[in-house]
Parts: structure tokens; C-alpha cells; sequence
């Protein structure tokens, strides 16, 4: 409604004030002129009725102030004059100034860190085009328990037929690959998409072009699609790359396009058409395609489900002996991508809130504090005519400009803190979190990072404001010229304030701890091999050159055999998987002679390895005997067992003679001819599974880890192992190339328990520094208070013991307080770290108890400078003190 | 502010104020002098909250002022009201209406 008029007059109040003002003087002129007027009408002598006149006002000047305000004048250059007070008082303060935005930049920094990795995986879109829609396609068996298993070809092909729900369906299969271009050769991770992938996704290439709708046919020329991050690593960010041949294990292929940088899929390096053997579609037993779809328009989540449901059920029909019993399931591509992080990001979530409450707790303490000082300027303020409003707003302003430099500081410390943590993962973690390559500040994280400075001004000075405005101005002036106390309210506010942060503390050191106690009792588990002075690598044969087995076999013995005799190496081996390096093969075994239906068939991880890996690792024979260099091809099929197995399949009788069948090339049954103590493969907070050893010789493979112990510190031998290995074929790739130390350090579960560990830990120590610094604080201020008191106890002889004893009976008791409420909440929310604790329960006696003797120490030591600085005090200044 | 009973009730001087103006356009002394002389000096206007008052009613547009010559041949500043001041006006004399019924109801109810 006539918003133009308001316009102007608003714009002229603000920016003609002087024209307004003056005119409100004649206005008011004219006005008591008139009443003057009147009451010499009435009978007063004029000076007389000109006083009355006025009179009749009250404050002239406080009601051309309220014409102001209603002007809406006053909102903005009040602001302005607020925030330059502001600024002129903090920086009058620098001590407290400092303190309050190192406070608030930890709370603040450390929670805008945390939420931009939230905001990075579990919120921002993916790289897609209305990512929403975009699903994989699970296989499910309810009698396995398993919701999550890779299609068989014959199901994916009948899908792409039947299924109306998708717009699009696309078969993806993870592999890693020999790349020769120039310089070394490098495995790659690749993978196999269907021709239709990136239209699905709705990803185009920056450069070149994305798959032909043929070139996932049988006979199509091979084709090749890179990533970003490879394109520029490999081909130096050449544009001239499209329409080059690169090998990739036997094969060459055509360079056809470049995916742009943000368009993470996964985290392969490269694509290339899938091409599905000619009889896929009656395939219906091997799940191995990880399929992609894109739900159609007019489709819900739930209704494309539904329809899937159907599906599975008419499939159970046709092919009752592949499909009873299996079922579909559609998972956002979104979820499935960040759902193992989402329960750890949750949890450092609400832990940063508490450091952040702690933060503000501790901010408002400090302005409650500095409140005491300012109360005489407040009575002023208020007595020359300030109402209470605009004092709590000048407050407000003056926390806002803590809270903006905290806010700004701590996008600061969150962007450092972000690079220092993502520094610190091991690159093969990295690769796995595609989405966490980069962690933007975008608009998400700037709104939150806003919202939490409003909310932490809002929080900061509400109690201060209030408090400080309400008194009474003209009690405040009277009360002696001195700077008066703090009164019983205030001081009530300041130990409810600290009793929350030692109470928050609390259940950050106690979530911390239970995680440290965790982490250190993984520490300690033996892997089950000795690590010391062992040299690992990775390796994966080029197909080309290792077409036949022997070739691989043969490779293999004179690798070992030339690596002995390097000088100080003291013994060499082999095995096709690493224990911790977070790869896993999955292989289904039977024992011979027994009757175990093949859909139950249990599962191993199935290990080929040279024939000294047991001495070489330090892996203790049980019984039986090692294989030797007699347990070749040509000789009878082999195996060796861990104890788990034995445990499990020959609990009471002695496996050694024993025959058992692996379904790998070999299904011949493999005599069982010793049994090895358990080594924890999968990570050293998980139970040892089963396992079966067999001699390469026996199961060749392309691809293998090395393992070199040494007399000494093994890194200097990677040079020449490297050498030896390309003596041998120039075209192998050799990576992940790290002492076992470094495995073990770098083996994904135990990374995924140490970060959000250390970052408990950091924020914990965070919340606790913050909460000793409250407590110091408040002690500081009561003990200024009690200075005349101090001094009266010391005069009728207390000695300097006892005047500590009181000051920090003070602290203790706010500790006590602060730890009856934290522990059981500690206790109650502790049920949330379950599933990251090992070998702890949730009520850890000894974590309690050191929680609460830390708690103790830290805050009695922050109590005891300003205890033992008011027990110094001469009782004569004391006692003259106010 | 004051305590006299003579007071205006909060919020109503906003009213008072669109009805004296409807009168006729007239200045700050005027519309005190007028309210006190229609209300037969039951109510008087705390000269103090008075000119916020204007200045806040001019500010929703609902009044809108100028300067002219006053009886006694002096500038004066002259409020009227607005059209938008009008629409007011009957909203807060219906609001008011129902106010009162409600109290004189209140009052009546034999307890």
C-alpha cells in the first residue's frame, strides 16, 4: 500500500534529517508557543506560563528521539553508531576481545568444517543431471541376508526389456587395468559401462565425445574414455589426446573423450565400453553388473519399486531355478555413495554443536563478566534517556562484531583444518571418497556458517543483555562511585553458564575416550604376522607378455629367486592379496566327502602364495608342514588352512590328509597339508575369517603383492626391487609400493576408526580448554569480588591455605555439580558409539573415572592463579578495597 | 508515562487521532485542543506521545502533512488524512466498537 510514499518519507527522514529535524522544531515551537498562549489566557505571568508550557512535555529531547525512531530513522545510524562504539570499546579490551573470538572461531571453525564435509557428501547434488533420479540396482536374498548383490547378466537383460519404471538402464562392472602410454606403466582403476552410461548420468565429455550406442556390441573397435584427474596426470592436460591409441592390459584403444573435472562417478580413473559375452542373457548365475538406472518421469521412488517388487515375483516364475528366492532393490545413487560415512559425520556433527554451546557458553560468561564494569555506563545511558531496547541492541551489536571475526576466522580455520585432515588420509582412502576431492565452500556452507554466527550472538548475549539492562539505573549510580559487583543474580548466571560447559565436557571427553580406548586396544591386536622391516608391493602382470600360466609361474620363481639374492634382503614371497590392504576375493569351498548343498556353500578367502610367505611374514606353522618348491603344477593339488577354519570345519578331528575343493580355476580336490595360525586379513578389529593357502604354482595369477623382509630399514631396497621386476617385464606396473608398517597404518578400518577418533579427541580437548577457561574466569571474578572478605578472614588469621581452600572449594563445587549432570547423559548417549568401539563397553569404568579426574585437574589448575593471587593479598589493602 | 486516569488507554490515540483529522486537517496543538474539548476534558493527550504518534501515522502513509498559516497568522504544520488514513480509521472505530461491547458485556454479566 503506497509503498512509493513511504519510500520517500523514509528516504527523506534518513537522508534530509536535518530539514526533518528542523522542522520537528518549529513543529514543537508552534505547539508550545500555542500552550503559553493559552495559560497566560488563563492568568500566568508569561515566564511563568512558558515554563508550564514545557513542562507539559517531559524531555523534549527523549521525544524528538522516539519521533526519530518512528521515523525508522534511528534503526540504521543507530546500528552504525552501535558497531562504532562497539569496535572503540573491544579494541579498548584487547584481552577479552582476543579470548571471546579465539573462542568463538574454534566453535564456529570446527563446525563449519565439519558441516562442509557433511554438505560435501551427504548434501550437496552429484555431478548428474536431476540426480534425484538417478538408482542402482540391486539384487536381494532374503535367506542370505544380503540386500545388495550385483545382477546376473540374464536379469539385467530381461530388466532392460521389462522394466517400465527406468528411462534407462546401464550395466557397470569395477575392474583395474595395465595403462602402457609413455613413460612407466600404471594400473588403473577402470571401469566397464554400458554405451548409454554418461546419457544416463546426463555427463558429457569436455572434450571429444562419450560412447556410440554400438560400441557395447560384440566386434565394436575399443574405445577409451578418461577422467579428468588421469588426463591431466597421464597426458599432461594435451587436448591433441583425443584419437590416440593407448594400450590397456593386451588390447589397444582409440582415446575418444575426456569427462570435465566435477563429474565423479566412482572412483575409477577410466571407462570403457561393456561389452556382455554373446550368451549373457541366459546367464542367471553369476551377479557380478552393477547396474545404474534413471527412473522414468511420472515415477516415484516408491512406485518404480513397486514395480520392481512385480518384476522379481514373474521372474521367480520363469526361471524358477535361478531366480526363487530373489528379489530387487533400488538404492539412491546419492545414499549408496555416502552411506558409510553418514553415522561417523552425524556423530562429529553433534559433537561440534556441543563444542560450539560450550563456545557460546563460555563467550557469554565473558561478557557477563565484562558487564560488571560496564553497569555504571549502562545507568548512564539509561538515565540520559536510552530505553532498555536500545541498550540489549547495542549489546547485540557488540557481539555481533565478535561473531562475524569469529565466523570469518573460522571459515578460516575450517578451509586450513579441512586441508590438514584431507592431507592426512592415505591417498588409497582418498580415491575411495571421490566426492570428498573437493570439499567446497559454497552457498550451503556460507548460510550455515551465517546461521551459526546469528545463532551464537543470539546466544551469547541474550543472558548479558538482559541481565545488565534490567537493573535499576538510579540504585546503580548510587551505589558508590566504584565499580559494584556483580550481584547474586549474575553471579547465579555465571556458575549455571560453567556448570553446562563442564557438563558438555563431559560427554566429549567421555564419547572421545571411550573412541581412544577403542583405537588403542585395535593398536594393540597382533596382525598375526610379524610387520617389522618389511617391504611391500603391488603388482599386476601385463596379460600380453603372461598369456600362458607358466609364464606367470615362471616369472614368479625367478623374481624370488633373483630378489634372495639382493644384499640384505633376508626373504622374498608372494601372495595374491595382501592382509589389511583392503582387497577381497571371496571364494566358495566345500570340503571333500561331505555333504554341504552348494547354496550354502561357506566362503574363503582363497590365497596363492610363493612358497616361503609363512617364514617370510613370520606366520607360525601350527601343524603340518609349509608348501615347498616339490608343490608345483605338475605336482599333487595342495592347500594349507588357517585355524579358523580348522576350528570351524574339523573341530575334533585332524584335517591334515584331508581334502577340500576351492572353486577357482582348479576345482580339483587339494590335500590339506598344514594348518597356520591366524592372521587378521580384512583389519585388525575384525575376527579372522577362514582362509586357504594354495601354491601359486598351483593357481597362478596376473596380479600379486611382493613381500621383502629385510635385515634393516626396508625402503632402501625399493630401487633395486624395482629394477629387478622390470628386468624381468618392463610392462609391469608396480604400485603401492609400502613398508607393512604403512599397510597396517593405512588398512581402511583402521583408518575409519582413527580420524573420527583424532577429530573426538580434538574436539574434546577443544571443549575442555574452553571449559577451564570459564571456570578460571569465573573464579578470577568472584575472588576480585571477595577481595574485602579475604581480607577480614586474614585479619582474624586464616592462613593463605584456608583462603585457598575456599576459593577452590568454589571451583569444585561447580565441578561436581557440572559432572553429576554430564555423566549421565554421557551415559545415555554413549549407546550412539556401539558400533565404533572395540573390546570397550559403553560404561568403561576407567574411562569414566579419568574423564572426571582430568576434569578435576584442568579445572582446579585454572582455578588456582586467581585463588592463590586473592590468598596473597595484604589484608590492610583488603580491607580498604571499596 | 503518566498516571493520570485521564490518560488515553493504550493504543488508542492512534484512533482519536484518524477521527479528529477526518473533522478536518489541523495541526499538532489543535488536534490536542480538539480531543480535550470533544471528550468534554474527560481525555487528555500526554503532549509527549502525541507527536511520535503523528510522526508514526504519517510514516504508514495513513496521514500525510504540509505547512500553512495557522489563526494567529503563524506557520503551522497541518496533518489530513490520507485515503488510506479513512480505510484505517473505520477499521479501528469497528475494532474499537467490538472492544467495547465486549467489555460493557463483561461488566454487565452479573457474577
Amino acid at each position: 500500500m503506497r509503498w512509493h510514499q513511504k519510500l520517500i518519507l523514509r528516504v527523506r527522514s534518513l537522508f534530509r534529517k536535518g530539514a526533518v529535524d528542523s522542522e520537528l522544531d518549529s513543529e514543537l515551537e508552534f505547539h508550545i508557543d500555542m500552550q503559553t498562549r493559552e495559560n497566560i489566557a488563563k492568568g500566568m505571568r508569561s515566564d511563568e506560563a512558558r515554563y508550564a508550557a514545557r513542562r507539559l512535555f517531559g524531555s523534549v529531547d527523549q521525544m524528538k528521539e522516539e519521533c526519530r525512531d518512528e521515523r525508522r530513522v534511528n534503526l540504521i545510524e543507530t546500528f552504525g553508531a552501535d558497531i562504532r562504539h562497539g569496535v572503540r570499546l573491544l579494541a579498548k579490551q584487547p584481552g577479552f576481545t582476543v579470548t571471546a573470538i579465539a573462542t568463538l572461531v574454534l566453535g564456529i571453525g570446527t563446525c563449519t568444517a565439519i558441516f562442509s564435509v557433511v554438505n560435501a557428501a551427504l548434501l550437496r547434488p552429484l555431478p548428474f543431471a536431476d540426480p534425484d533420479r538417478v538408482v542402482l540396482v540391486w539384487e536381494t536374498r532374503v535367506k542370505n541376508n544380503a540386500n545388495a548383490i550385483p545382477a546376473a547378466p540374464g536379469n539385467f537383460a530381461d530388466w532392460r526389456v521389462q522394466a517400465q519404471a527406468f528411462q534407462a538402464l546401464a550395466a557397470t562392472a569395477d575392474t583395474e587395468i595395465n595403462m602402457i602410454s609413455q613413460g612407466e606403466p600404471e594400473r588403473v582403476r577402470a571401469q566397464y559401462v554400458s554405451a548409454n552410461f554418461f546419457d544416463l548420468l546426463g555427463i558429457r565429455p569436455r572434450l571429444g565425445r562419450g560412447f556410440r550406442a554400438d560400441e557395447d556390441l560384440p566386434g565394436a573397435s575399443p574405445v577409451v574414455i578418461l577422467t579428468d584427474s588421469l588426463w591431466k596426470q597421464r597426458f599432461g592436460a594435451d587436448a591433441g589426446v583425443i584419437g590416440k591409441a593407448i594400450t590397456l592390459d593386451a588390447d589397444r584403444y582409440i582415446i575418444i573423450g575426456v569427462l570435465p573435472p566435477s563429474s565423479y562417478v566412482g572412483y575409477e580413473q577410466l571407462y570403457l565400453p561393456f561389452v556382455l559375452p554373446p550368451n549373457h542373457k541366459e546367464d542367471r548365475y553369476a551377479h557380478w553388473l552393477k547396474v545404474v538406472g534413471r527412473i522414468g518421469p511420472g515415477y516415484t521412488l516408491e512406485r518404480a519399486q513397486t514395480e520392481m517388487d512385480m518384476l522379481a515375483r514373474r521372474m521367480e516364475k520363469d526361471h524358477p531355478q535361478t531366480n526363487t528366492g530373489w528379489g530387487i532393490r533400488l538404492v539412491r545413487f546419492h545414499e549408496q555413495m555416502a552411506g558409510a560415512l553418514r553415522p561417523a559425520l552425524l556423530l562429529l556433527l553433534g559433537a561440534v554443536s556441543l563444542v560450539l554451546a560450550i563456545a557460546c557458553a563460555n563467550v557469554s560468561n565473558l561478557l557477563l563478566a565484562r558487564s560488571v564494569p560496564r553497569q555504571r555506563e549502562m545507568a548512564i545511558r539509561t538515565a540520559l534517556g536510552a530505553n532498555r531496547r536500545r541498550l540489549i541492541r547495542q549489546f547485540l551489536t557488540e557481539t555481533l562484531l565478535l561473531c562475524v571475526a569469529g565466523a570469518a576466522l573460522g571459515l578460516a580455520l575450517a578451509r586450513w583444518g579441512l586441508d590438514a585432515l584431507r592431507a592426512s588420509l592415505p591417498q588409497q582412502i582418498m580415491d575411495r571418497l571421490p566426492y570428498l576431492k573437493s570439499i567446497p565452500i559454497d552457498a550451503r556452507v556460507l548460510g550455515f556458517t551465517i546461521l551459526m554466527c546469528v545463532l551464537a550472538m543470539l546466544a551469547c548475549s541474550l543472558a548479558p543483555a538482559f541481565y545488565a539492562s534490567r537493573r535499576d539505573p538510579q540504585t546503580l549510580l548510587q551505589s558508590g562511585s566504584r565499580g559494584s559487583s556483580i550481584g547474586r543474580a549474575g553471579g547465579r548466571l555465571r556458575s549455571a553458564l560453567v556448570v553446562a560447559e563442564v557438563a558438555l565436557s563431559v560427554v566429549l571427553l567421555v564419547g572421545s575416550g571411550l573412541a581412544l580406548r577403542s583405537l588403542m586396544h585395535v593398536l594393540e591386536v597382533r596382525p598375526g604376522f610379524n610387520p617389522r622391516n618389511l617391504l611391500t608391493m603391488h603388482l599386476a602382470l601385463s596379460p600380453t607378455n603372461h598369456k600362458e600360466p607358466r609364464q606367470a609361474i615362471a616369472f614368479h620363481n625367478e623374481l624370488q629367486r633373483k630378489l634372495k639374492s639382493v644384499p640384505g634382503v633376508l626373504d622374498v614371497s608372494t601372495i595374491t592379496v595382501l592382509p589389511l590392504s583392503g582387497r577381497s576375493y571371496p571364494t566358495a569351498f566345500a570340503i571333500a566327502d561331505r555333504n554341504m548343498p552348494a547354496w550354502k556353500a561357506p566362503t574363503t578367502e582363497c590365497l596363492a602364495i610363493g612358497k616361503d610367505y609363512f617364514a617370510a611374514m613370520g606366520v607360525p606353522i601350527s601343524s603340518g608342514r609349509s608348501f615347498t618348491g616339490a608343490d608345483n603344477e605338475r605336482s599333487p593339488k595342495v592347500a594349507v588352512i588357517n585355524e579358523t577354519l580348522r576350528n570351524t570345519f574339523f573341530p575334533s578331528e585332524n584335517p591334515i590328509g584331508k581334502k577340500i575343493i576351492v572353486w577357482r580355476e582348479s576345482t580339483d580336490p587339494r590335500e590339506i597339508v598344514g594348518v597356520v595360525a591366524d592372521v587378521r586379513n580384512a583389519g585388525l578389529d575384525l575376527p579372522p575369517g577362514p582362509d586357504v593357502f594354495v601354491p601359486f604354482a598351483q593357481d597362478p595369477q596376473l596380479e600379486m603383492s611382493l613381500v621383502v623382509r629385510a635385515a634393516v630399514e626396508p625402503t632402501g631396497l625399493i630401487a633395486g626391487t624395482r629394477r629387478v621386476i622390470h628386468s624381468l617385464d618392463p610392462d609391469t606396473p608396480v604400485d603401492e609400493v609400502m613398508t607393512m608398517d604403512t599397510v597396517i597404518a593405512a588398512s581402511p578400518t583402521l583408518v575409519w576408526r582413527r580420524v573420527p577418533s583424532i577429530l573426538m579427541a580434538v574436539l574434546a580437548v577443544t571443549a575442555l580448554i574452553l571449559a577451564s577457561v570459564g571456570i578460571g574466569g569465573v573464579m578470577s571474578s568472584t575472588v576480585g569480588q571477595r577481595t574485602q572478605e579475604i581480607g577480614i578472614r586474614m585479619a582474624l588469621g586464616a592462613h593463605m591455605r584456608d583462603v585457598l581452600a575456599i576459593a577452590l572449594g568454589q571451583s569444585i563445587q561447580l565441578l561436581v555439580i557440572g559432572l553429576c549432570i554430564g555423566l549421565p547423559i554421557s551415559f545415555a548417549l554413549t549407546r550412539l558409539l556401539a558400533q565404533w568401539l572395540f573390546e570397550v563397553t559403553p560404561l568403561d569404568a576407567v574411562t569414566y573415572a579419568s574423564v572426571a579426574l582430568i576434569l578435576i585437574v584442568v579445572a582446579l589448575a585454572a582455578s588456582y592463579v586467581p585463588a592463590r593471587r586473592a590468598a596473597q593479598v595484604d589484608p590492610t589493602t583488603a580491607l580498604r578495597y571499596e | 508515562m503518566g498516571q493520570s486516569k485521564t490518560d488515553l488507554l493504550q493504543g488508542t490515540l492512534d484512533l482519536v487521532i484518524l477521527k479528529v483529522l477526518a473533522l478536518e486537517p489541523m495541526h499538532g496543538w489543535g488536534i490536542s485542543q480538539r480531543i480535550q474539548q470533544i471528550s468534554k476534558d474527560v481525555l487528555q493527550v500526554n503532549q509527549g506521545s502525541l507527536y511520535p504518534a503523528l510522526h508514526r501515522l504519517e510514516q504508514q502513509a495513513w496521514i500525510r502533512s504540509k505547512w500553512g498559516a495557522s489563526e494567529a497568522n503563524r506557520k503551522a504544520k497541518y496533518y489530513e488524512l490520507t485515503a488510506a488514513g479513512r480505510k484505517q480509521l473505520q477499521a479501528e472505530v469497528s475494532g474499537w466498537e467490538r472492544y467495547a461491547a465486549a467489555i460493557a458485556r463483561v461488566i454487565e454479566t452479573n457474577s
